[in-house]
């Protein structure tokens, strides 16, 4: 069971592991890692790497071709170098067995050994060919030096019956036979010099008086023929080289035959020997080489040219060099090319970006319309779409504005008849105590206040009206009250003439004497003081009275639209006149109410100075404001 | 400047970096071969010609421009010293060296600073023993010591009361103080009694000399010079009655052998050496990092019966 949970266990992390990789994936895709370039650059990108695998893929391939025709031709030079090598070395190794030939035929079989035309014909023939053969000897079937040009003392200790030559010439008497090159060692040498030399022996019959024995003719070759033929074609060569061995891989001549002997180079002899005559391509432990094989008529042996990988490297390094070159040369051009296409193609879109960008963050909508036929049309449809963006917008602006309109108008409404109803009362009052005057003063002031609450409909009226209108409320409200407060009014005369929202003095009047100085008596000295002024753009209407004052929480809450605060009769007229005064002009504008408990509240109105003109009060009336209009200090 | 064009700028001027140095590689004229100079003295004699073949065919191998300095018989430092400053003012680039005789040898060598030598055929002489400097040479000493015990083999009746000449090249010199060293070592205990030593000094007739030093049973040359002059004076393998062991680099040496009238025959292998300095030279000139090797090199004992074995055949081939 603990296997199985563990088992459990690792699938689940396995899975977990995957899940949160494959998470980690989207993320990188979602937060725009990958998508995150500009079309400038993935064009870029894609035909910059476009443009380095071609170039790189075709100097690849221009270099490989240039390496198989260099290739190509090291080995062709090297066949025409064997060819006419093989020919040279045939021809004279066919000089040699002539001249063994000569020897045999017309000397030895034509005159008897012991007499003097036998010496002259034998010396004759080797003062001939003295450049080749370094000498001759006849020996006879006992291994007795019988003749011997040029005429020098043959050394004590030799034997030559034990000697390769003799012993290859006396069991095969049907053929000649070819040595490897070897030091001459039968002749004293008075200058004590040594001779490199290529014996060539052959089984003979001897006229030695009246009976004939047979015996063995020795030409000794010079080595020096074939050393300097070979010399020759690979001082010619840098690079190939080309080597002499017979069937058996013995080598006969190898440039660096004394290398070979001290192991410091080494020559795969004894496996070219076994080729035919032909080309082939053998591994090596430095690399591939290219070997050309080609036999040599009746000795057997074979020449071998070996075509390094090196020589194709040598002559290859400098053209390596022009390719590359020529590659970034090309790659230089086609990214400037790339960029320039690059450039062709996103320049557009971008400014058509650009201009997208720029109306989103509040611009004109001037959007880009150029480049390609689509991007043009592009342009056009993005231009449409804001412009059209654009109108719905106005649209529900202007339905907002109806809809806050409507908002006000019925903020206003829940106020007059409320008053209304208060003064009526009042009125009703009056009548049935028979103070008629005061009735009439209170009919009389409650009518300059419908008159200016009606105002023809409009919400924005002068100051002056609006202070007429506390006037006639303050009015009525003393008589109500039996003069238990004072109230003063200091209104600069400036302020007359501005826009206000009409009836928010007189809501805050009314709390200003149901929560201040209305339950106060005739010798508290209850007072409501109402001031107007104008200070800078702005005018600042208070209402202080002195009465009981509010609590620290209440004045927090009064102009909060919670139920926290107890709001009494037009009580929640102070926040019905705080939200009008925003709707209307602004949430910078509206209300602050300063209270202490047992001092006395201030409610200070706050509103912009604007002067109070037709054109003015249409606009504010339609929510136009702030959009052209036009503001004491601008007029 | 923004970000793209920064970059394709910078790509630019990579590609533009890359395409003026291929540019440079191709108008490069070929870069010249290194110059090593040889420094033998009496570089045209025939004795140095296994080491001379070796000289060139590496040369010839490794690619380097090879100037075997024209020389007569080299007897001090001072005489080397011309030869190297002489050299030096033809800008090689580095010295294959057979060190002079004599002390000043050394330090001589160590003045030459920088340039890169290697010394053959034997060390530079200091009485301390190496001299710390890269030799590419035979080991004397054993050239020394193996013709001491040829000389123990070849008596089966010992050699007490025997006596020995020994004649070696310049007094202080590496090989003639190994060599001797050698063989002292190789007969010490044989109750066999060293006559008279020789060092050469010059070009004295030194057939001459050996007859004033008097008669002994054997003389071991360890000159290749006196090899070659007492040999072709010597008759049946002997010299005033001695018998010759000595060692020897020249074709003539071997002749002589050959002739009989040496008994026996040690052969440095001189092609070996010289090979071997120049591809040491090689490497170190074409890397500073390499650090050039002293290696000794082999020697072969011959002995005229089995002068023509195919394996000395193959040796004696490189002193063509």
């Amino acid at each position: 069971m603990k296997i199985r949970d563990k088992k459990k266990d690792a699938q689940g992390k396995k899975q977990k592991n995957k899940y949160s990789l494959r998470m980690r994936l989207r993320g990188w895709f979602h937060h725009g890692r990958f998508i995150g370039f500009d079309i400038q650059s993935i064009i870029m990108a894609v035909l910059t790497g476009l443009t380095i695998t071609t170039t790189v893929v075709m100097g690849f391939l221009i270099y490989n071709r240039f390496k198989l025709a260099i290739k190509q031709t090291a080995v062709s030079n090297a066949e025409s170098m064997i060819e006419s090598t093989v020919d040279k070395v045939d021809t004279d190794l066919a000089g040699i067995r002539q001249i063994s030939n000569g020897v045999n035929y017309n000397i030895i079989q034509e005159y008897d050994i012991s007499s003097q035309e036998f010496s002259r014909q034998f010396s004759l023939l080797y003062e001939v060919n003295v450049d080749k053969v370094q000498s001759m000897a006849l020996y006879d079937n006992s291994g007795k030096l019988v003749a011997a040009e040029p005429v020098a003392v043959q050394k004590d200790k030799i034997n030559v019956e034990e000697q390769e030559w003799y012993k290859n010439a006396s069991e095969d008497i049907e053929n000649m036979h070819f040595s490897t090159p070897h030091i001459q060692d039968l002749f004293q040498d008075g200058a004590n010099r040594y001779y490199w030399v290529i014996s060539l022996s052959r089984s003979v019959d001897i006229n030695d008086g009246d009976k004939p024995v047979n015996g063995v003719l020795l030409v000794d070759m010079k080595y020096s023929v074939i050393e300097e033929t070979l010399s020759r074609i690979n001082d010619s060569s840098s690079e190939t080289y080309y080597y002499l061995c017979n069937r058996d891989g013995d080598i006969i001549y190898h440039p660096r035959r004394a290398e070979i002997d001290r192991g410091f180079f080494t020559e795969e002899s004894t496996e070219a020997a076994r080729y035919d005559d032909g080309t082939y391509e053998i591994k090596m432990t430095g690399g591939k080489e290219n070997v050309v094989v080609s036999s040599i008529a009746y000795t057997g042996w074979k020449i071998v040219g070996v075509v390094p990988e090196s020589v194709q490297t040598a002559s290859i390094n400098q053209y390596r060099y022009y390719i590359i070159t020529t590659v970034v040369i090309l790659l230089m051009m086609l990214l400037w090319v790339n960029r320039i296409i690059t450039k062709k193609i996103s320049k557009p879109i971008l400014k058509l970006n650009e201009s997208v960008k720029s109306y989103e963050t509040g611009g004109t909508t001037d959007i880009y319309i150029g480049g390609s036929s689509e991007i043009r049309h592009l342009g056009y449809s993005v231009k449409k779409s804001y412009e059209q963006i654009e109108i719905l917008m106005q649209e529900i602006i202007r339905q907002q504005n109806e809809r806050r309109k409507s908002e006000m108008d019925a903020l206003q409404s829940q106020i007059n008849p409320h008053f209304l109803y208060n003064t009526l009362e009042s009125i009703t009052w009056m009548v049935e105590a028979n103070r008629n005057t005061d009735a009439v003063f209170m009919i009389s002031e409650l009518a300059k206040l419908l008159r200016i609450s009606l105002s023809k409909g409009r919400t924005v009226i002068r100051i002056a009206d609006e202070i007429q209108h506390i006037t006639s409320y303050m009015n009525i409200q003393k008589v109500r009250y039996k003069e238990r407060f004072a109230t003063e009014f200091i209104i600069d005369e400036e302020i007359n003439d501005y826009c206000t929202v009409k009836l928010i003095v007189q809501p805050i009047l009314e709390n200003a004497i149901y929560y201040g100085v209305g339950n106060m008596d005739e010798d508290d000295g209850g007072k409501i003081t109402v001031r107007g002024e104008k200070k800078g753009n702005d005018i600042y209407i208070s209402v202080e009275d002195n009465g009981m004052g509010m609590s620290e929480e209440v004045v927090r809450n009064i102009l909060v639209d919670n139920n926290k605060v107890p709001k009494h009769g037009s009580g929640v007229g102070v926040i019905n006149v705080h939200s009008r005064i925003k709707l209307m002009f602004g949430s910078e504008y509206g209300l602050k109410v300063y209270s202490e408990p047992d001092e006395g509240t201030k409610v200070v109105i706050h509103i912009p100075a604007i002067p109070y003109t037709e054109e003015n009060r249409e606009r504010l009336e339609r929510q136009d404001f702030g959009r052209g209009m036009v503001t004491d200090e601008e007029e | 400047m923004k970000k793209s064009k920064i970059t394709f700028l910078i790509a630019e001027l990579f590609l533009v970096v890359i395409a003026g140095f291929f540019i440079h590689q191709i108008f490069r004229e070929d870069v010249p071969q290194k110059r090593v100079a040889v420094i033998l003295s009496n570089s045209g004699d025939k004795r140095w010609d296994g080491l001379i073949n070796g000289l060139k065919q590496s040369a010839n191998v490794n690619d380097v421009h090879l100037i075997i300095c024209n020389t007569d018989d080299i007897e001090s430092a001072q005489d080397e010293k011309e030869l190297i400053d002489e050299q030096l003012e033809n800008d090689v680039d580095a010295f294959i060296i057979c060190p002079a005789p004599g002390e000043d040898t050394s330090d001589m060598l160590g003045q030459l600073g920088d340039v890169p030598f290697v010394l053959i055929t034997q060390d530079a002489y200091s009485e301390d023993g190496a001299s710390g400097f890269v030799t590419i040479k035979p080991d004397n000493y054993k050239i020394g010591y193996t013709l001491g015990e040829q000389i123990r083999a070849n008596d089966a009746d010992g050699l007490r009361g025997k006596s020995i000449g020994i004649i070696t090249g310049y007094s202080q010199t590496e090989g003639s103080v190994s060599g001797k060293a050698g063989l002292m070592d190789a007969i010490e205990g044989t109750g066999c009694e060293v006559s008279w030593e020789y060092s050469r000094c010059g070009n004295q007739n030194i057939c001459g000399i050996v007859d004033i030093l008097g008669k002994v049973d054997y003389m071991v040359v360890m000159d290749t010079y006196a090899i070659d002059e007492i040999g072709e004076n010597a008759d049946n393998g002997m010299y005033n009655g001695a018998q010759i062991y000595g060692m020897g680099t020249s074709v003539k040496s071997v002749a002589l052998l050959d002739a009989g009238k040496i008994k026996c025959l040690v052969i440095p292998d001189g092609y070996g050496v010289g090979y071997a300095s120049v591809t040491e030279v090689v490497k170190g000139l074409n890397s500073r990092l390499y650090t050039m090797k002293s290696r000794e090199e082999g020697i072969k004992i011959i002995y005229s019966d089995d002068l023509f074995s195919d394996d000395v055949e193959r040796f004696l081939y490189s002193y063509e």
